[in-house]
């Protein structure tokens, strides 16, 4: 097909056209410009849709439909590349065939790039080409409005940045100033103020605001004021600098007027043309107070080391000399002064000092070893050649942990050492001296003892032999004198074995109410004679029964008991225990005893529990005693684990407090074996008539523990008010001693208004005979029918005993007995008996003494095995109550003695008393040749049984073995009259007991064997009397087997007795 | 001229001698500007100034200064999005130089103002041609030395440039004897 060239040279047509192709009807293309032809390789001859689709116009691939066109822009699209030609269709009506020409649409230069055009593609007249600047602009201006706006951005975020920054270093700036301590002051050239922090309102008292503006001159002393204004208009003008109000020497002007010693410093700057200054102002107040405090502190301290009497050396790190005192020349002999030495060797020094030490080289090998060490020494001996001995000691110096130096310090101890040597001798001496007196001491009591006994003893002796009543007086006091300077001399043996350690506690588990009520019952008596209540309260909580030494607590109790009604005249002396858990089942246990005595000064508190020391030496003559039972029982306290201690007012009496340590015993052991006591029924009412509060207390207390229902009163008046208001009560408890009207009178008319029938018992602090007696004086004035006499100090048992005996006869009916107190207070007369009481104890001697006198013996007391023995020598005991564990000699040892020194018979009954109730004791005590046994502590009972034990004993030995022996009175006392008309009763008697016999009623048997007894012992007639004793001892068992051969023998002795009578 | 031009001084300084010099150079120089539009024309002064301130900070003549600057505008504009119209200008040196004249042409008629200078070739022997520089602005001559080295660096051309004729030597125009020689591509 030949190129179609529209009348043009064909290269013409080609160069101007490169991008025109051509189709034909059959929509072939048929021809294509060289370029066009270079993109497109494979369009010639391809079909035109195959290789371009038509963007615009919007017609149908159709040849007619093209040819209809000729007016429209042509976009085409070539469907294998990127390319996209803009032109024009022009239909060929001659060849049939469609002419396009156009040229690249040119909108992207990378497109065109890629496509491999160049410039030289083009046709000149193809504006296209005219475009690619345009183009070229267009994406230069886009990337440099990208680049400008991301320039803005950055400029605007480094901008932000910026103002952060220096936002936050204004503040900073502005923080620094605002919190520096000193003041900072800007002025300008003309010195007004333009800028004060905070510290300058602090240091010259102006406010802020009326700073501004202001002349600096207003901060400055007056003196200064000219200056500084001249010296900055003149560095200002010439640029001369001499500014005043600068330098060290500068003073300020506070508000108040006062001159602020000032350090200031400044500094200049420029803004434009104008110049600024900004002062630095320290106030130094502060700095100048504490220099010259530092300067004074350091003189002080130059002149204390000078003057210090021991000698001082500081040697630095490289061991040359810092610093040393006159001291230290003048102990080492040195010329030079101090200050000559500073910075001398001190290693050479020391070398030539060590010539004048005892061992020169021990001396530098050790100052070495110290020094290397650099550990604090004090206290080295070191012996000068000499003679002088010195001490030294070795300070390393650290200054924040660094070893800068150390400090050597020498005193000269010569003159200590001499006198301490002195002193220990002089201690020793003592000390031995001491030793010596206590030994003497205890020496000196036990052999004062042994001669007292005699004394008392055969006292003893003497006072039943027939005397006048003068002689009795005499004798009497004889003897109390001896048993007060025995007492005397107990107190200073007791002392002297504490003082040396040798006293042991015995601790086992006993009763704590027996035992404080047992102190208090050994007081009883002398705080009866002057009229004083004695009481004791125990709190319910304390342990029933603990573990600690009974007899040297009591002893302590005892103590302080007497004391207190010793110094007490009128009132009452009470003891208060209480018990506080400590750990365990230990109690810490407080015992109060308190007085309404004459009380002690506080100026002689402290003298109270030192040895041989009484409140006052006046007080010892008025009192007596020795000074040495506070300090006695101190050391008891302090031996049971606790302390004693004491207060007091003058006037109002004192309280001695003492606590021990003790644990609390098995609760079995809180009832002693044997013993139960009944309960009471509750409910019941008690009317309590009681003038002392303090006994009130304690019985509305026990009542209340025991159930019953008390109601008080204080006075008789207000008992019958009580009585007459109708008010119920089943039993009224009377205190006997009253101020109005005393116990019986209110007895009385308790029972006139209630009945004779009504119970009341009577609380007295006066012994039951005295009291006896009493009644049967008035027997006929009142009346009254008393259900039970209990004595104070008011003890718990007793009285729930006898409670118990109300309640229950109440039911029963029967008449109220007493027998037991009546049978003990007459055991002496039926039972007589010489008794010797062996107890190392003073205080249970006297609880045994006490119980014995309670019977009607008057017995006498030794305190160990030697003097029991020689006791027995003097005088015919018919029983010995012997302690086991005694001092000297024991009690076992002390009767294995006795029973070998002689015939049986003539020896006395030995019961053995022993706090250690254990069951090997028994046979110990029988094995050696002991015959009864009763436990510690001691109890009445048991010792009235142990006592008739061996009356009967000795009753029936005395029948069996005294087969034919006659009987005598006693000729002193009987006369023949006398004798008759015992006699004639007893033969009544005898005849009476052989119907009873016969009859088979022993109870009355007994009851007329015990008539002729009582006469038989008061007449002397021993034998008929301990015959007849066994006799009633039989009728009262029920046993009279053996009763009819007695009887005989009885009747055999009587008829003796008439027969030596009547001749 | 074209703050393009301005801008590749620019690039090239800060490039060799770092920001703190460009700095100290247009500040030597008065130029306040801190961006220059591509496409803005700027008086000639501130070509002239912002060179002699080179200059004179860096140490070298002006005509060092222009030459080094002719190399580095070919390599700054293929960088700055010129890339395919030099692309387009031709596919090996003889070329573009023959189109460099049109290329020039297109710009000065879209933008009368920048007044871009005119190029034609004489071709004398194989690979020697001279290049006829016409421009109204004096003393750029060493710049189309620069220019036709950073060409021949572009299209992997040996460049040889002789400055044959100078119109600051009372020449009509200026005159550039080039000899060229393709490298084989390695």
């Amino acid at each position: 097909m030949d190129a179609v060239n529209y009348g043009l040279p064909p290269r013409q047509f080609a160069a101007a056209f490169p991008f025109h192709l051509v189709i034909n009807r059959e929509m072939r293309i048929v021809q294509m410009g060289a370029v066009l032809q270079r993109l497109c390789p494979h369009a010639p001859g391809s079909d035109f849709e195959a290789v371009f689709e038509i963007v615009r116009p919007r017609i149908p691939m159709r040849f007619d439909a093209i040819s209809a066109e000729t007016h429209a822009i042509f976009f085409l699209k070539a469907r294998w590349n990127e390319l996209q030609l803009k032109g024009q269709m022009l239909p060929e009506p001659e060849t049939g065939m469609i002419l396009f020409l156009g040229s690249p649409q040119l909108l992207d230069l990378q497109k065109v790039s890629e496509l491999g055009l160049s410039l030289a593609d083009f046709a000149i007249h193809d504006m296209t080409t005219s475009l690619l600047p345009l183009l070229q602009a267009k994406e230069t201006a886009l990337d440099d409005a990208r680049a400008l706006t991301e320039m803005l951005s950055q400029q605007r975020l480094e901008l932000r940045e910026r103002n952060r920054e220096l936002a936050l270093e204004k503040e900073r700036y502005r923080a620094v100033a605002e919190t520096a301590s000193d003041a900072i002051v800007t002025i300008d050239e003309k010195c007004r103020i333009l800028f004060a922090n905070q510290a300058t309102e602090r240091i010259f008292g102006y406010p802020l605001e009326e700073l501004r503006d202001q002349s600096l001159t207003m901060l400055m002393a007056d003196r200064l004021r000219g200056m500084h204004t001249d010296g900055v208009s003149r560095y200002v003008a010439t640029g001369e600098r001499r500014i005043s109000w600068s330098g060290n020497e500068v003073y300020g002007l506070h508000r108040d007027g006062h001159e602020i010693p000032l350090e200031v410093s400044y500094s200049q700057y420029r803004q434009g043309e104008k110049l600024f200054f900004t002062g630095i102002i320290r106030d130094i107040t502060q700095r100048r107070q504490t220099a010259a405090q530092l300067h004074a502190a350091n003189s002080r301290l130059s002149a204390l080391i000078a003057n210090l009497q021991e000698a001082i050396l500081v040697e630095r790190k490289d061991r040359r000399l810092l610093l040393t005192n006159p001291q230290f020349c003048r102990m080492f002999l040195l010329s030079q002064s101090p200050e000559s030495l500073v910075d001398a060797d001190c290693v050479a020094a020391a070398r030539r000092t060590g010539e004048m030490f005892a061992e020169p080289e021990r001396f530098l090998a050790r100052i070495e070893e110290v020094v290397r060490d650099k550990r604090v020494v004090v206290n080295e001996e070191w012996a000068l050649r000499d003679g002088r001995i010195l001490e030294r000691d070795y300070v390393p110096i650290f200054v924040e942990d660094v070893y800068r130096g150390h400090l050597w310090v020498y005193r000269d101890v010569t003159e200590r050492k001499r006198i301490a040597a002195e002193l220990r001798q002089a201690k020793d001496a003592a000390e031995s001296a001491s030793r010596a007196k206590g030994e003497f001491l205890a020496n000196m009591s036990h052999e004062i003892r042994t001669p007292m006994n005699a004394v008392i003893g055969l006292t003893g002796i003497l006072m039943d032999t027939p005397l006048s009543a003068e002689q009795r007086d005499y004798l009497q006091t004889i003897r109390s004198s001896g048993e007060d300077l025995l007492t005397i001399i107990n107190d200073i043996l007791d002392f002297s074995k504490i003082e040396s350690g040798r006293l042991e506690m015995d601790r086992h588990t006993f009763t704590l109410r027996d035992c404080v009520e047992e102190a208090l019952d050994l007081l009883a008596a002398r705080a009866a004679e002057k009229g004083l209540e004695l009481a004791c309260v125990i709190e319910e909580d304390a342990p029933a029964t603990i573990v600690s030494d009974a007899t040297r607590l009591r002893q302590i109790l005892v103590n302080l008991l007497s004391n207190a009604v010793k110094f007490t005249e009128a009132g009452e002396v009470v003891v208060m225990v209480a018990a506080e858990p400590r750990n365990g089942h230990e109690y810490e246990i407080s015992f109060a005893v308190r007085d309404t005595g004459i009380g002690i000064p506080p100026e002689r508190m402290d003298r109270l529990f030192q040895s041989f020391s009484q409140v006052d030496a006046s007080i010892t003559r008025h009192y007596g005693g020795t000074g040495l039972g506070l300090a006695i029982c101190r050391r008891l306290a302090e031996l049971l684990g606790g302390k004693i201690w004491a207060e007091s007012e003058p006037g109002n009496g004192s309280t001695f407090y003492c606590t021990i340590m003790a644990e609390a015993g098995p609760a079995s052991a809180s009832e002693p074996a044997g013993v139960s006591r009944p309960p009471l029924p509750a409910g019941k009412r008690v009317l309590i008539v009681d003038d002392n509060a303090t006994s009130r207390l304690i019985l509305r207390r026990l009542m209340q523990a025991w159930g019953l229902i008390p109601r008080l009163a204080s006075s008789p008046e207000q008992a019958m008010e009580l009585i007459r208001s109708g008010e119920a009560f089943d039993a009224a408890l009377l205190d006997m001693r009253m101020p109005e009207m005393d116990g019986l009178t209110l007895a009385t008319q308790i029972q006139a208004a209630r009945g004779g029938d009504f119970p009341v018992a009577l609380l007295s602090s006066i012994g039951n005979r005295e009291l006896e007696y009493e009644r049967g004086e008035r027997e006929t004035a009142s009346p009254a029918r008393l259900a039970a006499i209990l004595t104070k100090p008011i003890k718990a048992a007793p009285l729930q005993d006898a409670l118990a005996r109300i309640f229950t006869q109440r039911s029963s009916s029967s008449p109220a007995p007493l027998q037991l107190h009546r049978a003990s207070v007459h055991l002496a007369e039926t039972l007589p008996l010489q008794i010797l009481v062996a107890e190392d104890n003073v205080v249970n001697q006297k609880v045994a003494l006490l119980m014995l006198r309670k019977l009607g013996y008057r017995a006498d007391a030794v305190g160990n095995g030697l003097e029991a023995i020689d006791a027995l020598r003097r005088r015919n005991y018919d029983v010995v109550l012997m302690d086991l564990q005694m001092p000297e000699m024991d009690g076992l040892e002390a009767t294995r003695r006795i029973r070998a020194s002689g015939p049986r018979e003539s020896q006395p009954h030995v019961v053995a008393l022993t706090a250690n109730a254990m069951i090997g004791d028994r046979e110990r005590c029988l094995d050696a040749g002991m015959d009864d046994y009763v436990s510690k502590p001691l109890q009445l009972e048991e010792l009235i049984a142990a006592l008739v034990r061996f009356g009967a004993k000795r009753a029936a030995a005395a029948c069996e073995e005294d087969e034919s022996t006659d009987d005598s009175f006693d000729s002193q006392v009987v006369t023949p009259e006398l004798a008759a008309l015992f006699l004639q009763d007893a033969s009544v008697q005898v005849a009476a007991m052989r119907s009873a016999l016969a009859e088979e009623q022993p109870e009355t048997f007994g009851r007329l064997a015990h008539l002729i007894k009582g006469g038989a012992f008061t007449l002397g007639a021993r034998k008929i009397g301990l015959l007849c004793q066994n006799l009633e001892e039989l009728g009262r068992a029920g046993r009279l087997d053996g009763a009819p051969k007695k009887l005989v023998r009885l009747e055999q002795l009587l008829s003796g007795l008439s027969q030596a009578g009547n001749s | 001229m074209y703050g393009l031009v301005n801008k590749a001084i620019e690039g090239l300084i800060r490039q060799q001698a770092g920001e703190e010099i460009w700095e100290r150079i247009k500040a030597k120089a008065g130029v306040e500007e801190e961006f220059f539009v591509g496409m803005n024309p700027y008086p000639d002064e501130v070509t002239y100034k912002l060179v002699g301130a080179a200059s004179e900070v860096l140490g070298l003549s002006a005509d060092e200064i222009l030459r080094e600057f002719g190399e580095y505008w070919i390599l700054y504009t293929a960088q700055e999005g010129y890339g395919h119209l030099l692309t387009m200008s031709g596919r090996d040196f003889k070329e573009f130089l023959y189109n460099l004249d049109k290329l020039h042409a297109h710009v000065g008629a879209n933008f009368p103002s920048l007044q871009p200078p005119s190029f034609r070739c004489t071709e004398t022997s194989d690979n020697e041609l001279v290049l006829h520089y016409y421009s109204g602005r004096p003393g750029l001559a060493p710049m189309v030395i620069g220019l036709l080295n950073g060409l021949g660096r572009m299209l992997n051309t040996e460049v040889a440039v002789t400055h044959t004729a100078s119109r600051a030597r009372g020449a009509d125009h200026d005159e550039f004897l080039v000899r060229y020689h393709a490298r084989i591509s390695s």
